[in-house]
């Protein structure tokens, strides 16, 4: 799984690319913005932190990674009452979070982002075509055998699926 | 002096080998990296001296065997509640979700045995067999025994 999203990113530049730049422009902001840079500064916590945020969020969701750093900051803050068990409910938390919802907290910012987001609308449409793709594969099926054997059924709704 | 070294550094090397164990049992038989690895080692460590051996004061072996049982329970519903779970989702998912795990067993044992280290001397103290000019405490002579039961035992289980 790993060799293959790296093999993936491997194969795009681009992609590598723009997440060097976009790593870059983060650390001059910071720079910029605190006047102040140690090699201390984003420790392994850190970054285990943002990939919380995003993997919380849902990975792939704008909004959903709103979310998740609404609950990677705010849940800790939320729990500063319990003082010393803070921490420990935190990690339970997000174990917990991450069970129930695998998918991120991003299904529902997408939910609500839908009208807004450029395509939004209809990536919800497909995301619903997903679960009964089966039953319209096989009427695809029952509606290609009347005509011609040649023609092949399975392409376009595989790339549909896709 | 360098024997010394070696026989030292194969007993702590054997420690860090169960770990290791442990990371492969996991990956092979439900295909997971357990990033709390680290803190199923210290968590037990504190339920067997703290609880068991220092506030219980059962013997070494009985206390060894308690804490033993008492983790297996834990762990066999940890993989039923969590593993299982974690089993279809993204790599990601799972590596978050056990390093999320591993900061509640750390501070667990934090909140229920205090952030003070303890002192636990072991069955044999700092009893020592001479070697010629090596000196080896019975402790490592225990560790890289049982280690090396634990491997066969696992080579069995899992390549059986």
């Amino acid at each position: 799984m790993i060799g293959k999203i790296m093999l993936a990113v491997a194969q795009d530049r681009e992609t590598a690319a723009l997440m060097g730049i976009l790593g870059a422009l983060a650390g001059g902001v910071y720079a910029l913005l605190f006047g102040f840079i140690s090699p201390n500064n984003f420790l392994f916590f850190a970054s285990i932190k943002m990939l919380l945020m995003v993997v919380v969020g849902g990975l792939g969701s704008i909004g959903g990674t709103f979310f998740g750093a609404l609950v990677v900051v705010g849940l800790p803050e939320a729990l500063r009452d319990f003082q010393t068990y803070y921490l420990a409910l935190f990690g339970l938390g997000v174990m917990i979070i991450l069970l129930v919802v695998p998918r991120g907290l991003g299904v529902f910012a997408d939910w609500i982002l839908a009208p807004w987001l450029p395509g939004g609308m209809k990536r919800k449409t497909a995301e619903r075509d997903e679960v009964d793709i089966e039953e319209k594969e096989d009427r695809a099926l029952a509606a290609a055998k009347p005509h011609a054997g040649t023609a092949r059924v399975t392409s376009p709704i595989s790339s549909a699926q896709s | 002096m360098l024997g010394q070294v070696v026989v030292s550094g194969l007993a702590m090397g054997a420690i860090y080998a169960v770990v290791a164990l442990g990371y492969a049992f996991v990956w092979k038989t439900m295909s997971l990296v357990n990033f709390a690895s680290g803190n199923f080692l210290t968590f037990p460590a504190f339920v067997f001296v703290a609880t068991f051996a220092l506030y219980l004061n059962l013997p070494f072996l009985l206390a060894a065997v308690c804490a033993a049982v008492v983790m297996a329970c834990l762990g066999a519903l940890f993989s039923r509640i969590v593993f299982a779970r974690l089993q279809g989702q993204r790599a990601v998912v799972a590596i978050l979700a056990t390093v999320g795990f591993g900061l509640f067993l750390k501070e667990g044992a934090r909140i229920l045995y205090g952030p003070e280290p303890l002192l636990y001397l072991g069955p044999f103290g700092f009893d020592t067999v001479r070697l010629g000019t090596l000196a080896i405490s019975k402790q490592q002579i225990l560790v890289i025994i049982v280690v090396s039961v634990m491997m066969m035992a696992h080579l069995f289980c899992v390549t059986r």
